[in-house]
């Protein structure tokens, strides 16, 4: 386990100064920026049913902050800064008290993005220096240089290098303990005459080398070739740290494409090439609006992350396995604001042929009081692995230009294989409101019980945008299609 | 010395007895117990016997209270503490008073307890010392019969009679007797002053000595409470104020209430009544009291038919009602007659009915002569004729209702029968008989009686009808006796009678007007035959040449082919001519013109061209009675008939036959109007000049008769162009518009013609006069508008007026309608012909309905999100958009971003708002198994997911919640993972050798560890 690490006082330094400069250096400039900051609680309270070391009480309390600046057209070059720091304090997540039997607070301080970029939209290249992440290529951050080119006026074409920096939670903190990383990446991109026509494409190759004798557990690893069947996980571990550390290559795919407002295609896709060809996962799915009042999709999912290694332990309910799933979901718009929704899934595990499918239907008002509600209630039936339960939601939400109210409410029944049944019952309300033009904030609340658990937890935020770029509008009315 | 020791002895007794009393006693007090009679000591010793009960406390040590040393016992002792009794000595009054004795003579002591020290013997006790002798009934009854007060708060023989005290006033005693209930003044007063002792009853008591109210009758006998205690005690009453005023009423409801009158009312119910009968109804009524005395019938008529009671009520004397009635006849008696105030000379005032009536009988006793009480005497048939029969008038010759009566007539004196008969002579001659009276000629026998001898009766004068020539030659039968009856009345008096009895012959030879004239207006009573007729008061008068036939009738009046029913027949002459309206010339004359003049001028009168002296005279023609006057430039040719009206080729019927004159003109287009001749004579050179409207208009629209080619004013609102604004100024110069034109007219000389025919009508005609200035300046829809729909004529630049909204392919609302209108519509470098100075706005948008706001507006998303700004803008402002972010609700943090930061390189997302993946696919830890993000997540906080992992069957405790998702659900799998340590753990536990967990079969690693310290047991 690794206990966070908190920036260094010289590097709180540096980092302070610039943000400091380049702050207050866009004004003097007249440059065109824009950025967030955002702070907010979090608290919950938990009481499980079963008693740990004495207390029943699991409770959670974290503090976080953002603060995301950009920055463009600076200089002669027209170039682009970008800063995004983020810190989270979490009372009960920072490290381990085993004598005392409980968990003691951490600062969780992240550098998400700090670089210096020249933007496509400035010229017929590209290029980024710093810390940032590639979206054409699924890279959550590389530590090092990115430099395109404009193929034409729909390709772009680039590549970089770097290192991959440590991930905690999804978080990036640190240049120590990095792999080193490079990938190229194309992306295709077609914006039709108007908004409802577009295509988007991009592909990439990314490869990782791993600079770290010992890979920390949780973190991929690769492996030359399967274990054969009955090695016991002992004899895994030990051949896995005979194993030189191998080169992690992968090829990422992303497609989306509309071609009208009324039909749409999207793909996803991770494959991995080195140290072995295989799918990791795919996502693929069509939408089509036949009539003005029907329209559908259909999905399809492949995942299989654990090509490489998977646990014999027979005590494993469900062992490792490859999965997939087909998806469809069907609406139908009953009237002006009024629409039917049903969406139905079904998988199946590759091992042991296990099946899980799922049927849900929703019925959504979004033009309530003119435009001002939304709601929605639903019914559903899942099969999972090792369950079968019925849902039941409902839900209204409260539009205006300056309030957004939000709930929902879901009851399940959950009969769990091994006999055991169990009654969840989740209750979210959630308010945002625009105090100004600028300024939002957010509290939200959030019950949840169960004959296991009882959870209350709140959540406040406030968020400030500045900056000299026009404002995002705000939205009036409910959505007109409620896509929740 | 004795003295000393005595008293000395008392004092000891007095005193010293307490120290050998009993100590629990309280010496003195007066609130000790009945029945506590435990002597004194030195009482005992000293006195001769105890006191009595009340006195008992005296016995320790007050000796002197009651005894003076030496002295006995003195009054003034006893009454020191009996002061009741000393006041009333004081007062002189009670027994104790009157009594001279001492207290001790009759009151003794030190004879026990139980001594009664005022036994009263009531056989021996003289009562009349108390002040109170015991009379009549007092003195028959016990003593405790009014002493019945007890001793009561008195220590001793409470129940003992009290005889002190009493009082000695009726009240004492008697109050509860007392059945007056006096108020309080009187209440004061001693029964004993109506009252004895001797007997109750029977009180001395003079009502009207007392009280002023002498009690009569029925008053003396009822009882006192009858009036003073109408309702018992509590409605006691002894004075009555209202005595005096209401009298009788005080005390008696008010009967008749309204319905006697006033000086029957207020109370004095004697008037009518008395208290003297023995019962209130009145038995005997003076009726003179009422100023009405009762003579003749109505001393027997029951008074309710006089005074009848009111609707609805008995008619009987208890409701009757007394009042209303006056003392004349007719406050009872309908006035039959119906008089209204007819006064008669001889009987006065008719309407009083003792003019002729007595109350002896209505009919009976009648004062009433009808030839010595009136001005008329009735005779002859008059005399059976009833009342009514004539005293009732005519209205419109007929007898008027009843019930309008009539007694005067004035006119008698003067009409004598007519005032009551209507004339049968008819109007006419009744003016001549008017002069006389009927009675000259009848008598009131009857009507028909008729006398005429010696009457003076003169036919000529007293008639309608005067007698001459042969008339005079017959018998009054030969007219006024028609088969067999006598006839005087004859009709047809307008027509002098003639026809009444001669039968005319001229029935369909004259017009109905002679036919109805009278024969007189032709014969004579001398000689039928002998004709006077004056011709003048026909229809044609016999004037000029035809004054030569005057004496010829037949000339005219030729013989028809009817004969006449005479004797002899004879051919009838006629005298029925069919053209009166052309002066009847053509009944004898030819009319040779029939088609020479129009049908508007054609006629049969000659007389409106010739007269009947000479037939050529023409000179009286008058042409201005034609449809076209004679006036101005044609003035002057009036008497050259001929300059118009040409000879024609068609010939008249005259001998010898002459060629026609031209006198039909046909206005063109008119219906034969004035001044629309004009055509007839002169050419028309503005063929083709006007349009239609104007084409067709007479001449005399513009021309005028005193000079052809001065033009009279033209009102120019008759056209199609209003001449207003600008165009005002050139009113009077018409060649400004209706310029000159190639085209010559064909007068004389040819002149050119001005133009009067403008295209452009559907445009206003602006386009005829005004340069086409926004050709290809405006869009068709617009191009193809009036110049009027921007443009006025006052102001023709500045004062625009245009509906954008309609006329517009862009509708500026909003925020569009405070922009000016140079700011879309551009200068361009075109200008205006008539202003050269002024250039031309734009006015055509190419690709406004494809490019949309863009036409104007910069597109700041640089036509990413297509050419149509209106899909998420409006042109309320550009901050307001409507439905921004259709799909995907921006909350959270999401509303925070830039749009950059989800649109790099201004990326279209459309579509994928719901795939939180395809943004996030960097993000995404759990490395694509599951796809679906916003099941668990958030947008307002991505760590803190709505996924309950202590929903699960492992609550992440202790350890497990400083975890990456991935170390535990490493293979992707996110359900059905088991919740035993074991099943992660198992590695953990293979490499422990002390204790070796494998060997050892440890499987519930639980039991010594725990989530916070795995790593050795707990």
């Amino acid at each position: 386990m690794h206990s966070a690490r908190p920036l260094s006082m010289p590097t709180r330094r540096c980092l302070w100064t610039l943000f400091a400069t380049v702050v207050h250096a866009a004004p003097a400039a007249a440059i065109d920026y824009a950025g967030h900051v955002n702070a907010g609680v979090f608290s919950a309270h938990e009481k499980d049913s079963t008693p740990f070391t004495g207390s029943d009480q699991n409770d959670s309390l974290a503090a976080f902050g953002s603060l995301y600046f950009d920055a463009a057209k600076i200089g002669p070059y027209k170039n682009q800064f970008t800063l995004d720091l983020r810190d989270k304090y979490d009372y009960f997540a920072g490290a381990l008290d085993a004598n005392g039997l409980r968990l003691i607070p951490s600062n969780e301080p992240q550098l998400r993005q700090l670089a210096v970029k020249h933007p496509y939209d400035q010229g017929s290249y590209y290029w980024a220096l710093g810390r940032f992440p590639i979206a054409d290529a699924a890279v959550l951050g590389n530590d090092g240089v990115d430099v395109g080119i404009k193929a034409g006026a729909k390709i772009k074409i680039g590549a970089f290098a770097g290192l991959f920096p440590e991930q905690r939670h999804g978080q990036t903190l640190q240049l120590a303990k990095e792999d080193h990383q490079a990938g190229a990446y194309a992306q295709y991109q077609d914006q039709g005459p108007d908004w409802q026509r577009s295509t988007y494409a991009s592909t990439a190759l990314v490869l990782r080398q791993p600079v770290s004798a010992v890979q920390p557990p949780g973190t991929y690893i690769e492996r030359a070739q399967p274990l054969p069947d009955g090695a016991t996980t002992q004899q895994s571990e030990t051949a896995d740290s005979a194993l030189p550390l191998k080169n992690y290559l992968f090829w990422y795919s992303n497609i989306v494409h509309q071609p009208s407002e009324q039909t749409r295609f999207t793909y996803l896709s991770h494959v991995d090439v080195e140290p072995s060809v295989h799918l990791r996962n795919l996502w693929a799915s069509a939408y089509h609006q036949w009539t003005a009042r029907f329209s559908g999709t259909l999905a399809a999912l492949r995942i299989d992350a654990t090509e490489y290694k998977r646990q014999r332990d027979l005590r494993d309910i469900l062992p490792a396995s490859a999965y997939t799933e087909g998806r469809a979901d069907a609406r139908f718009k009953l009237d002006k604001g009024l629409m039917l929704e049903g969406v139905s899934s079904i998988g199946v595990r590759g091992s042991d042929q296990k099946n899980a499918a799922s049927v849900n239907a929703k019925l959504v008002a979004t033009n309530l009081q003119k435009g001002r509600f939304a709601a929605f209630a639903g019914a559903g039936y899942r099969k999972s692995f090792n369950s079968h339960d019925l849902i039941a939601r409902f839900g209204a939400s409260y539009f205006t230009a300056k309030v957004d109210v939000d709930f929902t409410q879901l009851a399940m029944i959950e009969h769990r294989d091994n006999g055991e049944t169990l009654h969840p019952l989740i209750f979210d309300l959630s308010l945002t409101t625009m105090l100004s033009t600028r300024l939002v904030g957010s509290l939200t609340f959030e019950l949840a019980k169960d004959e296991k658990a009882l959870l209350t937890s709140a959540l406040m935020t406030l968020g400030y945008r500045f900056g000299s770029r026009q404002l995002t509008p705000t939205r009036e009315r409910a959505p007109r299609l409620e896509r929740l | 010395m004795l003295r000393l020791l005595t008293a000395c002895c008392i004092m000891l007794s007095c005193w010293g007895a307490p120290a050998l009393a009993d100590p629990a006693k309280d010496l003195g007090s007066e609130s000790a117990k009945e029945g506590d009679s435990s002597e004194g000591v030195f009482n005992k010793l000293l006195a001769p016997g105890p006191l009595m009960f009340a006195h008992r406390s005296l016995e320790h040590g007050a000796c002197l209270k009651c005894h003076d040393a030496g002295k006995g016992v003195p009054d003034a002792k006893c009454l020191t503490c009996h002061s009741d009794i000393q006041q009333s000595i004081r007062k002189r009054k009670s027994f104790h008073a009157m009594t001279k004795q001492a207290c001790i003579g009759c009151h003794s002591d030190h004879k026990g307890r139980d001594l009664n020290s005022t036994v009263v013997s009531s056989k021996t006790f003289d009562h009349s010392k108390t002040g109170f002798i015991l009379h009549g009934a007092h003195a028959k009854i016990k003593c405790v019969k009014c002493h019945t007060e007890k001793r009561g708060a008195t220590m001793s023989r409470s129940s003992d009679t009290r005889f002190f005290g009493k009082t000695q006033t009726c009240n004492g005693c008697h109050r509860k007797d007392d059945i007056h209930a006096f108020p309080p003044q009187w209440a004061a007063k001693e029964c004993s002053a109506c009252h004895s002792d001797a007997t109750w009853k029977g009180a001395e008591f003079d009502h009207k000595k007392a009280t002023g109210y002498a009690l009569i009758g029925d008053h003396a006998k009822i009882k006192c409470a009858t009036c003073h205690l109408p309702k018992g005690k509590a409605s006691a009453k002894y004075k009555f104020p209202e005595l005096p005023k209401q009298q009788c009423l005080t005390c008696h409801v008010d009967f008749h209430k309204d319905h006697l009158q006033g000086k029957f009312q207020g109370g004095n119910c004697l008037q009518c009544h008395s208290q003297g009968q023995e019962t209130w109804k009145i038995t005997h009524f003076d009726h003179q009291i009422t100023g009405f005395s009762l003579l003749g019938k109505h001393q027997t008529t029951a008074c309710v038919d006089c005074h009848k009671p009111p609707k609805g009520a008995k008619t009987d004397l208890k409701h009757a009602n007394f009042t209303g009635l006056k003392s004349d006849c007719a406050s009872c008696h309908k006035d039959f007659h119906g008089f209204r105030g007819e006064t008669s000379p001889k009987l006065g005032v008719l309407a009083q009915c003792k003019t002729c009536h007595t109350e002896a009988g209505w009919k009976a006793d009648l004062h009433f002569n009808h030839n010595t009480s009136t001005n008329y005497p009735i005779d002859g048939k008059h005399i059976g004729v009833k009342c009514f029969g004539c005293h009732v008038p005519l209205v419109k010759g007929q007898k008027a209702p009843d019930t309008a009566r009539k007694y005067e007539f004035p006119e008698l004196a003067g009409k004598t029968c007519e005032t009551c008969h209507a004339s049968p002579h008819l109007k006419e001659s009744a003016e001549v008989f008017r002069k006389n009276k009927c009675s000259t000629c009848h008598t009131t026998q009857g009507w028909k009686s008729v006398n005429l001898n010696g009457s003076g009766f003169n036919h000529s004068t007293q008639t309608r009808f005067p007698l001459t020539g042969d008339h005079n030659k017959i018998s009054c039968a030969s007219c006024h006796l028609k088969n067999g009856k006598s006839v005087y009345k004859f009709a047809n008096a307008d027509k002098q009678f003639c026809v009444s009895c001669h039968v005319t012959v001229h029935s369909n030879q004259f017009e109905p007007k002679l036919v109805a004239a009278s024969c007189a207006t032709c014969h004579d009573t001398v000689a039928f035959a002998n004709l006077r007729y004056n011709h003048n008061e026909s229809r044609f008068k016999i004037t000029g040449a035809h004054e030569k036939l005057a004496t010829d009738c037949v000339k005219c009046h030729k013989p028809s082919a009817s004969m006449l029913p005479i004797k002899p027949p004879k051919p009838a002459g006629k005298f029925i001519f069919e053209h009166p309206q052309s002066g009847f010339c053509v009944d004898c004359h030819k009319n040779i013109h029939k088609e020479q003049f129009s049908p508007a001028s054609a006629s049969d009168n000659c007389l409106q061209c010739h007269n009947v002296k000479s037939f050529k005279d023409l000179s009286g023609f008058d042409h201005d009675k034609t449809r076209f006057k004679l006036v101005e430039a044609h003035a002057d040719i009036k008497t050259n008939c001929a300059k118009c009206h040409v000879k024609t080729h068609q010939m008249l019927e005259t001998t010898p036959p002459r060629p026609a004159a031209k006198f039909r003109f046909d206005a063109p287009g008119v219906d034969g109007s004035a001044g629309g001749f004009c055509l007839s004579c002169h050419k028309n050179v503005h063929i083709g000049q006007f349009d239609e409207q104007f084409a067709k208009k007479p001449c005399l629209s513009c021309h005028n008769q005193k000079t052809f080619g001065q033009r009279s004013p033209f009102d120019h609102s008759q056209t199609k162009f209003q001449i207003v604004g600008a165009h005002a100024k050139f009113k009077n110069n018409c060649g400004e518009c209706h310029v000159k034109t190639n085209k010559l007219l064909a007068t004389s000389p040819p002149k050119p013609a001005n133009q009067f025919l403008f295209a452009f009508e559907s445009r206003g005609y602006c386009d005829a006069c005004h340069a086409k200035e926004h050709v290809k300046q405006f869009h068709p829809p617009l191009a193809g508008q009036v110049c009027t729909t921007c443009h006025n004529q006052n102001n023709f630049a500045k004062g625009l007026t245009f509906n954008h909204h309609k006329l517009a392919r862009f509708d500026v609302k909003n925020k569009h309608v405070e922009v000016k209108c140079v700011e879309c519509h551009t200068p361009t470098t075109a200008t205006y012909k008539q202003s050269p100075h002024h250039p031309k706005g734009k006015f055509i948008f190419d690709g406004l309905l494809t490019k949309d706001c863009a036409l104007c507006h910069k597109d700041p998303h640089a036509g990413r999100f297509g050419p149509k700004c209106s899909t998420c803008h409006t042109d309320a402002g550009w901050g307001a958009t409507a439905g921004f972010h259709k799909d995907f609700i921006l909350t959270g943090v999401h509303r925070l971003l830039d749009c950059n930061q989800c649109h790099t390189d201004n990326r279209q997302l459309s579509g994928t708002g719901d795939d939180c993946k395809l943004c996030h696919q960097k993000d995404d830890v759990h490395l694509g198994s599951q796809p679906d993000c916003k099941s668990c997540h958030i947008q307002q906080f991505w760590s803190a997911p709505k996924f309950q992992h202590a929903m699960t069957d492992f609550p992440l405790r202790g350890a497990h919640r400083l975890l990456e998702c991935g170390e535990c659900h490493a293979h992707g799998v996110y359900q059905g993972k088991s919740a035993e340590c074991v099943s992660c753990h198992l590695e953990d536990s293979l490499l422990v050798s002390f204790p070796n967990h494998k060997q050892a079969g440890f499987s519930q690693c639980e039991t010594c560890h725990n989530q916070f310290q795995f790593r050795g047991k707990k």
